[in-house]
């Protein structure tokens, strides 16, 4: 067993890595029809290497997997890669938007196949090596693959949109990586060292006990770079352009997993490090509050399907901050939770969108109407996630904000729970607003024709539908899983 | 050395500026080189020797080769900004904002006592390429899918040329 454990970690590097290759090494003609399908074979691969890798290393009762790629991780002072209980949950979430998007893609991609199949490994790899990292500077090197793999993913078809869109990321993420740089020059300063087993408030504070400001400021520039890229307001302008403008298997990796993995995992390991800090955990709360509240309202207002999603996400990072500005095993517990019924819900709605857009050559909702007879699947799978998003019971939503809230009430923040439950009601109100506009109401007369959507789509939201749904049931068992291994 | 540190950031952002504010991709390349040969320069003289080694050599060196051998292989109308883009309001406040950022910073590290590292501050006794392999090969790996991310991305954007 403890084999197979060691091994697992590099299924996460190798992977994708090796299709990468074998998409280059093989001729395009050749490959063209199998480049998706070889994504969606990483990812289903990284999607059960990862639930394996979790239950047995909590079976094992190790804290940590080290491991390095051609390097002995036993020598004094050496770097190494880890997985740990998060960091594998994390990967399976990432496999599992993976896999979604690659059903989606395997219809909405037509041109540039094998690009695709290029950027989208490299994109994997990106995320996979920022949860394996061990160094913040490690996980800011990653983190630029992560970032430049989405921009060329959204730019891709150089559409004049998409293009833009694209330009937005590309500015406000060069703005996230000065921001970065120079939080992470002024630590190293301080520390001389950016591993996380040598970071903390203690670290900084030195031997005086007192904090310099610059530290604080280091902090501060880190932590608005991690919002840049998570699209936490004040700092979200980009995320809507970049979402509408990609393809929507793009949209879905965007949405679904690399806003989490790029900048709420960065406050994950924020909080990990400097959460004795109050002022850590009361910058990421007070981000956390305005996510929720500008990103509903802004989602109140829109018309394009896919703009409401944008909007969506940026809303429900806000939830996941609430559960890391806890700071408490439940919290993290709360947000990683969130991250994966987020990830499931907006991943539906997204394969959503890519049916209407196939089968309406539109996401203008104010032109849509009354299809739910039309499309029964694509209708059923928009309301699994609307109830999921609005946290209803027993979706799976429903679980990750009710741990969220008892986190921020046990942290002793009052206010900010019934902050968060009260615009819950906005995520309702726009969700209703959809799906009246989309699914009920009366029908455009130009729709009369339509049929429901096949094929990979069809069958992604089939079995994402049935995950919101399912997840939800099984949260309760997964709870007192969590409680018999002690992890809350 | 507090006068040479000064004279590399005046360097840094007098052809950093130009790199922006200019309609031409082998100039805005070539100030590039500068800037980062300036970067290298600054790196020198606070004691980080390796990291200064590898930014001029690299980002300096190879990567100007990369772009121009880049620029000299496209076509020629990629090798000027397109007209819409030529707009010379955009930019022309930009000079004017560096400085009053850079007299900010000044500043903040006037009140806040900012020093400069000791020269040996960085050396930890590791030679450049133990540094390299042993305590930051992830880097290393990571600089090396960046490379392939990049490649996938030119020939995105320069080979495939179809548009939806």
């Amino acid at each position: 067993m403890s084999s197979i454990l060691n091994g697992i970690p590099y299924v996460f590097v190798a992977a994708p890595l090796f299709a990468f290759i074998l998409n280059n090494a093989v001729p395009r003609e050749r490959m063209r029809s199998h480049a998706v399908a070889l994504s969606g074979g990483v990812a289903a691969l990284q999607l059960a290497a990862a639930i394996l890798g979790f239950a047995l290393l909590a079976a094992s009762g190790r804290g940590e997997v080290r491991f390095g790629l051609f390097w002995s991780v036993d020598a004094a002072g050496a770097a190494y890669l880890r997985v740990n209980l998060v960091s594998l949950f994390l990967l399976l979430c990432v496999g599992f938007v993976a896999l979604a998007s690659a059903l989606t893609a395997a219809k909405t991609i037509d041109d540039h196949r094998c690009s695709f199949a290029n950027l989208f490994m490299a994109l994997l790899l990106g995320m996979n090596g920022m949860l394996l990292a061990t160094d913040l500077f490690t996980l800011y090197v990653f983190l630029e693959i992560t970032g430049t793999a989405s921009f060329v993913l959204i730019a891709m078809y150089k559409s004049s949109k998409g293009l833009e869109g694209a330009f937005k990321y590309l500015t406000m993420s060069a703005l996230a990586t000065i921001m970065m740089l120079t939080g992470l020059a002024l630590l190293f300063m301080h520390t001389g060292s950016l591993a996380f087993a040598d970071l903390g408030a203690a670290a900084l504070s030195g031997a005086s006990g007192e904090m310099d400001i610059l530290c604080y400021g280091a902090l501060a520039l880190l932590i608005s770079g991690f919002a840049i890229k998570a699209g936490a307001a004040p700092f979200h302008s980009w995320l809507p352009d970049a979402h509408q403008s990609a393809d929507t298997a793009v949209s879905i990796l965007l949405s679904g997993i690399v806003i989490k993995i790029a900048g709420a995992y960065g406050f994950i390991v924020l909080v990990e490090l400097f959460g004795d800090l109050y002022a850590v955990r009361l910058s990421v709360a007070a981000l956390g509050v305005a996510t929720i509240a500008f990103g509903a309202l802004l989602a109140l207002v829109q018309t394009h399907f896919k703009r409401i999603a944008a909007y969506s996400s940026v809303s429900q990072v806000g939830y996941i901050l609430f559960g890391i500005a806890a700071g408490s095993p439940l919290g993290l517990v709360g947000a990683l939770l969130h991250v994966f019924s987020h990830a499931a819900f907006k991943s539906t709605l997204f394969s959503g969108a890519a049916a209407l857009h196939e089968q309406l050559g539109t996401l203008d909702i104010e032109q849509m109407g009354g299809l739910q007879k039309n499309m029964p699947v694509t209708g059923f799978a928009s309301v699994t996630s609307f109830l999921s998003a609005a946290g209803v019971p027993p979706f799976a939503g429903f679980w990750s904000k009710l741990l969220i809230l008892i986190s921020l009430w046990q942290a002793g923040w009052i206010g900010l729970s019934a902050a968060a439950l009260g615009l819950s009601i906005l995520t309702g109100a726009y969700f209703l607003r959809l799906q009246k506009k989309v699914f009920f109401g009366p029908r455009n007369p130009r729709w009369d024709d339509v049929k429901e959507i096949g094929g990979t789509i069809r069958a992604s939201q089939i079995v994402l539908s049935a995950v919101n749904l399912g997840a939800g049931l099984c949260f309760p068992l997964v709870l007192l899983y969590l409680q018999s291994i002690g992890l809350i | 050395m507090i006068v040479a540190v000064y004279i590399c950031l005046g360097f840094m952002l007098a052809f950093g500026v130009i790199a922006i504010m200019s309609d031409g991709l082998i100039t805005a390349a070539i100030t590039l080189a500068v800037t980062s040969a300036a970067s290298g320069v600054l790196m020198y003289l606070l004691g980080a020797k390796w990291a200064a080694a590898f930014e001029i050599s690299v980002c300096s060196g190879l990567v100007t080769v990369i772009f121009i051998s880049a620029v000299s292989l496209s076509s020629g109308d990629k090798t000027k900004l397109p007209a819409e883009y030529q707009d010379s309001r955009r930019t022309k406040r930009l000079p004017a904002v560096l400085i009053v950022a850079g007299a900010a910073l000044m500043c903040a590290a006037a009140l806040t006592g900012f020093s400069l590292p000791a020269g040996d501050a960085a050396q930890t006794g590791l030679t450049f390429g133990e540094t390299l392999w042993e305590t930051r090969q992830a880097d290393v790996w990571g600089q090396m899918i960046a490379l392939i991310t990049g490649t996938a991305a030119i020939v995105v954007f320069f080979k495939e040329s179809e548009n939806r």
